[in-house]
């Protein structure tokens, strides 16, 4: 029996799941909570966890998937190593006119003469003199060159040329050079300044996604798991570890695309939209013929723009574990800040009962939430927060406490945030999930922690706390909807403004059933069922699938989807070749991953192509981990209609899409199908399966 | 006052730019705002041109006789609008593909859309490239204008419209194309924003780019 392994690593779970190769039967699925600071460890617990199960001895497993938010929370957060950005041909002008430093993501950046035209000749040669004083001044201080040539998607020569030198004069003792990323690696496709920022964000992870690596890998190893390590990338297929290595940045939105991977393996259907509720975030995605759409412009990761086509996901910072607050006007606020519910801080600290049950008498502000400390950091911090840490040392403290005991009151709130987003504290508070126990839906800590959480805000809106709960459930469901009929919306017309389109928000919220006495009823239908992932989605989904007249799958295991989702996806990999034709000499050239080359008729360029390409990218896949690769070319020819009486056509360019898929090694001779345990729960069996609990 | 404005946009019609200079300066004694002579006289004369011509009634030379009348009167009231600092319809760059000496069709757009009180810039002819991504640099045009006579300078377009997007400035303009060969579907194809079958069109097009 060959069992794989999958890993996910969410914002809040991290998820693993042992699957059958040959069933694709999920045979075991653990959760444990993700560490951050060190994603190892969490990915330890949860590997230990479900290899407890059944009897699956670790050396069974014979591969192992990761998908990793990694690369997503490092951009997002900043963080990344020294990377010196190598600009060949770029106009520093230019980038100043219109403010573009901000997209170069670092300020060391160097700017070489050098350069190409769209035609792929050479506009200046490159200014080699340059380059070696540029890599020899940074090569101790930096961790990694990304390079960047104008038109260099056109014609690679000199980044080619800068890279070798970066390989040459970085190399050390133990004979390997810093590592060094192209703009024509990652894209064909133009805009120089998005290039560099998606180069430079590349360098900028790959020491990080090294570190990631090696302690999985050790991890596992510990574990006796001795199976090679492959990742997700962010379009839901799989490479060896040692490739990701190289282009860490293509791992961004991995986590969502093994949702939808993941989705479509256990429940089996092609064309469904995908709803990941995390504990954090919830990801919503479409799968289009059993694959992951993807956004052809590039995926934007905080403030950046990349080039990157990763899985077209639509996330909000809504979760099972986002905190509800009441803000200044009385309005009940659910997340985006992740906190830990009351109810398993209160399973894992008891007192916090007794302390809700004082808070609830005395009506203080601030109640109901609680500070926890989370690891240390070598960094130097203030005093005031050193005396905050201080204060956690023993343990969690409300925060009601803090506000006492420390100086400077009301600031507390402020600093206490401040270290959230560094990571250094987490607060507990009420979250959705506190509802779901107060409802008796999902009961797995300590449900009168969460009463009593849920009295706190309750008294404040003049509700029961059941009421309270129960229309706290009803907003996590009407803002999923919300959310996927955004997203519908602005891939097939504009993105809606819910607050600046007031007949919008009308329709809208009679849609979502907020308008009970109108004349007006409005039922919106969505074309395709939703699949339902995450947990515990039973207590949200079906609402939004009756908002949505529509039919909702929760497969079994929908828990752990993701990390099914990581180890389901194949080797998928792609060439694009570009064919222009020549103004001065009515030839053809070819821009090919090497240079270009010029021929006398389009069909000899194609040829030519097909002849070194599909080799090249066989072995690259290979490289990355497939087996029995397939190598498929499409042509797209690009011409336009000239008006009547000038000529018939207009012939602009031809565009081959050269793309290998295999399945990730090991052997087997079975082939991966999808789940063979669906069971489809209509509405009607949800409604029973609800009431049958209460 | 409506009536001497009426008589500015008659004899603009016909071609009198001897007339219509006359009248505007009778306008400005009159106490009549340069802005509103120019917007209720010459711009209101130059859109029934305009239609005139699209629907087949005007031919080009009679359009270039209107548009010679209107420069007179725009002579008189440029220093006066200059001063008073009225906000144009917005700036537009325009020039010839590069290897391409035809600058007729560029030559009435232009005009059209000065008549509609656009700001113009005009590159000539057989433009580069590089030169449209410097234009978009120094001017800061809403609108970029291409015009190709001929089959093989249109693949110019592509290349201009590529060049941009490689400086990153694809969309700080909007892309607007025409002359004999260009069709609706060319222009689509090679990702420029909107196709101008003729100089009228051409001001059409522009006023909804800049969201008349």
């Amino acid at each position: 029996m060959t069992v794989v392994l999958g890993i996910d690593t969410g914002g809040t779970y991290t998820d693993a799941a042992l699957v059958d190769y040959a069933s694709g039967a999920v045979m075991a699925g653990a959760k444990a909570l993700t560490t951050h600071h060190d994603l190892s460890i969490g990915i330890g617990k949860a590997v230990a966890a479900a290899c407890d199960g059944p009897a699956v001895s670790p050396a069974d497993v014979s591969l192992v998937g990761l998908s990793t938010t990694l690369a997503t929370n490092a951009i997002v957060e900043g963080r990344g190593s020294p990377v010196c950005l190598l600009l060949i041909g770029y106009d520093p002008d230019l980038i100043r006119q219109y403010g573009f430093e901000r997209e170069l993501v670092t300020q060391d950046v160097v700017y070489l003469g050098g350069g190409h035209d769209g035609a792929g000749d050479e506009v200046e040669p490159l200014d080699e003199a340059a380059a070696r004083a540029a890599i020899l001044a940074r090569r101790n201080q930096v961790e990694s060159f990304a390079v960047s040539g104008y038109f260099g998607v056109r014609n690679p020569a000199h980044e080619l040329r800068v890279r070798a030198l970066v390989e040459e004069l970085t190399v050390s003792a133990n004979g390997e050079s810093l590592p060094v990323t192209c703009g024509h690696e990652l894209t064909t496709r133009l805009n120089a300044v998005r290039r560099a920022t998606t180069v430079t964000l590349n360098a900028r992870l790959i020491p990080l996604l090294r570190e990631l690596i090696a302690t999985v890998r050790s991890t596992l190893d510990a574990l006796g798991i001795v199976a090679p390590l492959m990742v997700v990338k962010g379009d839901g297929s799989l490479v060896r570890a040692e490739w990701a290595k190289r282009r860490p940045i293509e791992t961004i939105l991995s986590g969502p695309a093994a949702s939808v991977v993941g989705a479509w393996h256990i429940a089996g259907r092609r064309d469904v939209w995908v709803v990941d509720v995390g504990g954090t975030t919830t990801d919503i995605a479409a799968l289009r013929d059993g694959r992951p759409r993807l956004n052809s412009e590039g995926a934007q990761v905080g403030k950046w723009r990349t080039m990157v086509e990763a899985v077209d996901a639509h996330t909000i910072g809504l979760g099972g574990d986002s905190l509800v607050y009441l803000d200044a006007d009385g309005r009940v606020i659910i997340g985006p800040r992740r906190v830990v519910p009351l109810c398993l801080l209160a399973s894992q600290h008891p007192w916090v009962v007794d302390e809700l049950r004082q808070q609830v008498e005395t009506h203080q502000r601030l109640a109901g939430q609680f500070v926890l400390s989370q690891h240390r950091t070598a960094r130097a911090l203030s005093d005031e927060d050193q005396a905050l840490l201080q204060h956690l040392a023993a343990g969690p403290q409300p925060l009601t406490s803090l506000v006492e005991r420390l100086r400077y009151g009301s600031l507390v709130v402020r600093r206490v945030e401040s270290l959230e987003a560094q990571r250094l504290v987490l607060r507990s508070g009420f979250t959705p999930t506190d509802g779901l126990h107060v409802l008796g839906h999902f009961e797995r800590w300590n449900t009168e922690a969460s009463r009593l959480g849920a009295e706190l805000l309750a008294t404040q809106v003049n509700l029961s706390p059941a009421e309270f709960c129960e229309q706290l459930v009803a907003s996590v469901s009407n803002r999923v909807t919300t959310a996927l009929i955004s997203k519908i919306l602005s891939d097939e017309a504009t993105l809606p403004d819910w607050e600046q389109e007031p007949s919008a928000a009308a329709l809208l919220a009679r849609a979502l059933g907020k308008a009970p006495t109108s004349d007006l009823d409005c039922r919106l239908a969505l074309r395709h069922p939703i699949v339902a992932v995450g947990a515990p989605v039973e207590a949200y989904l079906p609402r939004v699938a009756r908002q949505l007249n529509t039919d909702l799958v929760i497969p079994p295991h929908a828990e752990v989807a993701n990390a099914v989702g990581a180890v389901a996806g194949g080797v998928v990999l792609r060439q694009q070749v570009l064919i222009r034709p020549l103004s001065t000499n009515q030839h053809f050239r070819l821009h090919l991953h090497n240079g270009v080359r010029d021929f006398s008729s389009l069909e000899e360029g194609i040829a030519y192509a097909q002849q070194v390409v599909p080799a090249r990218l066989s072995a690259l896949a290979r490289q990355a981990g497939a087996d029995q690769v397939e190598v498929q070319m499409t042509r797209v020819d690009q011409e336009a209609p000239v008006k009547g009486g000038w000529g018939e056509r207009i012939y602009l360019g031809t565009q081959l899409t050269f793309t290998t898929a295999g399945r990730p090694r090991p052997g087997g001779s079975e082939r991966f199908v999808p789940g063979t345990r669906l069971e489809i729960y209509d509405l009607d069996q949800n409604e029973k399966n609800r009431q049958k609990h209460h | 006052m409506a009536d001497i404005l009426e008589k500015i946009t008659s004899h603009l019609y016909d071609g009198e730019d001897e007339m219509v200079a006359e009248l505007v300066q009778k306008a400005l004694d009159q106490g009549i705002e340069p802005q509103e002579i120019l917007a209720g006289g010459l711009i209101a004369g130059m859109d029934v041109v305009g239609k005139d011509f699209k629907a087949g009634d005007l031919f080009v030379p009679e359009v270039l006789i209107a548009a010679r009348a209107m420069h007179a009167g725009m002579g008189i009231l440029r220093p006066l609008l200059a001063e008073s600092d009225v906000p144009s319809a917005g700036k537009y760059v325009i020039g010839t593909m590069a290897g391409d000496l035809h600058d007729i069709g560029k030559n009435l757009v232009k005009m059209m859309l000065e008549g509609a009180g656009f700001e113009t810039v005009d590159l000539g002819t057989d433009v580069q490239p590089g030169v449209f991504v410097d234009a978009v640099r120094e001017h800061q045009p809403t609108i970029i204008g291409m015009s190709a006579l001929l089959t093989t300078t249109m693949i110019q377009m592509k290349a201009t419209i590529e060049a941009l997007e490689e400086a990153g400035l694809r969309d700080v303009v909007k892309i607007m194309v025409g002359g004999a060969p260009v069709t609706a579907a060319f222009a689509e194809e090679i990702g420029a924003d909107a196709y101008a079958p003729d100089a009228a069109s051409a001001v059409d097009v522009a006023r909804s780019m800049v969201g008349a």
